[in-house]
């Protein structure tokens, strides 16, 4: 009766990653895999050579709030989210 | 076991702010049920003003502490007493819960915490500290005490020994003060008493609509100060003068010029910086929000004594945190107030010097996640030039909103609305409405002293050298003076609606 509409996007596949630190490397993990580095540039690039530009995927990466020391967290309880899609150049600035 | 933020209502059990918005609602639920007779908040114990020539001749736990109910007036005052920390303690350690912390140590911690705040709540309010040789309503209650002494501090007197004690156990006994962790809580407490406070705004708009609505105007106003003036001049200073990184200059300007903690852990998230960063920031934000809460309020109360509002309002866009800036905002509201009863027998409204420090605050609030949304933007597309590989959603925005805002808001309108629509229930809701804001939303403030003090550990300044005299010279160079010409601009000459004379 009505038309259904369908937000199309490029990418139809996504991995849900969470991200964390330790102090001294970045790692994203989820069920499609585990990727650390001293960087978090390195860690995306890892992400995208193996999951995102082999499927045309992107991966939505959200910092576990349980990283922040536990203090700190009743002043600010989020960190940050964000899409990650295929790099198509390489070389900026880290 | 994480914890990430995916979905609109993420955090909604599992977050202090969003607890502070539930506890802070339930109360103001419940002290409507004064409109069908049904006081359910009245058990609240509250101090009661003693002297100690009198409990030493004849001791009486009745002397010290009373009910804030007439419904509840046949309860022993020490029965009150711990109906409160019972109340307290299982509504806060069902969020204690929620949000994952310890709750055996956490309500252990509370339970000790509690009986500080008492501690320093009752003793405030023994004469010699508390009472002003002031006639109020005809009576001079330092007169009639037959006092040859007292500091004349009002509720402040209690403020100060809460902040003292806090302070002496976090920087003298730290392994209680390490125990004490899990509990004290300050933000969680002041936001919850930030609800609170949104009743009574909502009583005093009724009673001086054009005064309240000049404060938000001019709160607004403050806020554009914060992110356009203060943030700009503080991020050159860090680049230019002390060579800092662009990632460390950005999330220190934040930190120092916005709203604290929260504003260096936004900016760290839109720039994807490391957590270190943020939280070396907020560790000098948190110490010096606690030099700023123990310096202020003294030093503008004697400089600026016939300018309640604009010392409020500056109190609002300088000192950092909501913690912090609650607390100095409150103990400038009692020794203003103390100081102008004692110099001219007439006692301003309690609350307004308060509301002008934290409205100006909650503007400020409010904004950091569009702030921090656009940083991030910038970030992508003008600093790391990235923008066909990265996206940020404006879902950002909701998860950086300070959330117990939304109870503040619904506490105030909600009450705005009952008193216009329906004043007659509103007459009868104020019987609950004045336990909610007043004896539980000063347990809370006290609660937030002690607990700030507990955290803040000075030795942490050690190491921190250069950031530190960053830190510094903005606050006292460029952040405090623009803060009083912009508050003086906004406030001079705005006085609070008095509440009693000689």
């Amino acid at each position: 009766m009505f038309p259904r509409f369908r937000r199309r996007t490029r990418y139809e596949r996504s991995f849900a990653l969470t991200l964390s630190h330790d102090g001294t490397r970045w790692r994203a993990t989820g069920t499609a895999g585990c990727f650390t580095a001293p960087t978090l540039r390195e860690v995306e690039e890892q992400i995208s050579r193996a999951l995102l530009e082999p499927q045309a995927a992107v991966a939505v990466l959200s910092f576990d709030v349980d990283n922040l020391p536990g203090w700190m967290r009743q002043y600010q309880a989020h960190y940050f989210n964000y899409r990650l899609k295929p790099a198509s150049r390489t070389g900026d600035s880290a | 076991m994480s914890r990430v933020n995916r979905r609109w209502t993420s955090g909604m059990l599992e977050t202090e702010d969003w607890w502070s918005v539930w506890i802070g609602l339930f109360f103001f639920l419940l002290s409507l049920t004064t409109i069908w007779g049904v006081d359910l908040v009245g058990w609240m114990a509250r101090p009661r003003p003693w002297e100690w020539t009198d409990l030493v001749g004849a001791f009486d736990s009745a002397k010290l502490l009373r009910i804030s109910g007439e419904a509840y007036l046949e309860w022993h005052p020490v029965a009150a007493w711990l109906v409160t920390w019972i109340v307290f303690g299982t509504l806060l350690g069902i969020g204690a819960w929620f949000q994952g912390l310890g709750v055996r140590r956490f309500l252990l911690g509370f339970s000790i915490l509690f009986a500080l705040t008492w501690l320093a709540w009752v003793v405030g309010n023994e004469m010699h500290l508390a009472a002003i040789d002031a006639p109020v309503d005809g009576r001079n209650r330092y007169a009639e005490a037959g006092l040859a002494w007292g500091l004349q501090l009002g509720d402040g007197a209690a403020y100060l020994l809460a902040l003292a004690i806090g302070l002496v156990i976090g920087n003298f006994v730290r392994p209680v003060a390490e125990f004490l962790r899990e509990a004290a809580k300050p933000e969680w407490f002041i936001k919850t008493a930030i609800v609170f406070l949104g009743i009574k705004l909502g009583l005093m708009t009724v009673e001086a609509t054009e005064f309240a609505l000049d404060l938000i105007i001019a709160g607004a106003a403050a806020t554009f100060v914060a992110y356009l003036l203060f943030w700009p001049i503080v991020y050159a200073l860090a680049r230019r003068v002390f060579r800092l990184r662009r990632d460390a200059s950005a999330v220190l300007a934040s930190g120092i010029s916005i709203c604290g903690v929260s504003a260096a852990i936004a900016t760290g998230g839109a720039i994807r910086a490391r957590p270190l960063l943020p939280v070396t920031v907020s560790m000098l934000v948190v110490i010096f929000a606690m030099l700023e809460l123990i310096v202020l309020p003294g030093l503008y109360t004697a400089i600026a004594p016939d300018q309640p509002i604009v010392n409020g309002a500056a109190m609002g866009m300088t000192v950092k945190t909501d913690g912090a800036d609650a607390a100095a905002g409150a103990l400038l509201d009692e020794l203003m107030i103390a100081s102008h009863l004692q110099s001219t027998g007439e006692q301003w409204q309690e609350g307004w010097i308060l509301s002008a420090a934290l409205l100006t605050k909650i503007w400020i609030d409010v904004f950091i996640g569009i702030w921090a949304f656009l940083l991030a933007l910038i970030w992508v597309y003008k600093v790391e030039k990235r923008e066909r590989e990265i996206s940020i959603g404006a879902s950002e925005i909701w998860f950086r909103f300070p959330k117990f805002v939304i109870g503040y808001f619904i506490a105030w309108l909600g009450y705005l609305a009952l008193a216009g629509g329906f004043p007659d229930a509103a007459a009868a809701a104020e019987v609950g409405a004045g336990v909610v804001q007043s004896p539980m939303r000063h347990f809370m403030f006290m609660l937030t002293f002690v607990s700030m003090g507990v955290l803040a550990d000075f030795s942490k300044l050690k190491g921190l050298g250069r950031l530190a005299l960053l830190y510094a010279l903005a606050l006292v160079v460029v952040i405090a003076p623009i803060a009083y010409a912009v508050a003086w601009a906004f406030h001079r000459g705005l006085l609070p609606p008095v509440a009693a004379t000689g």
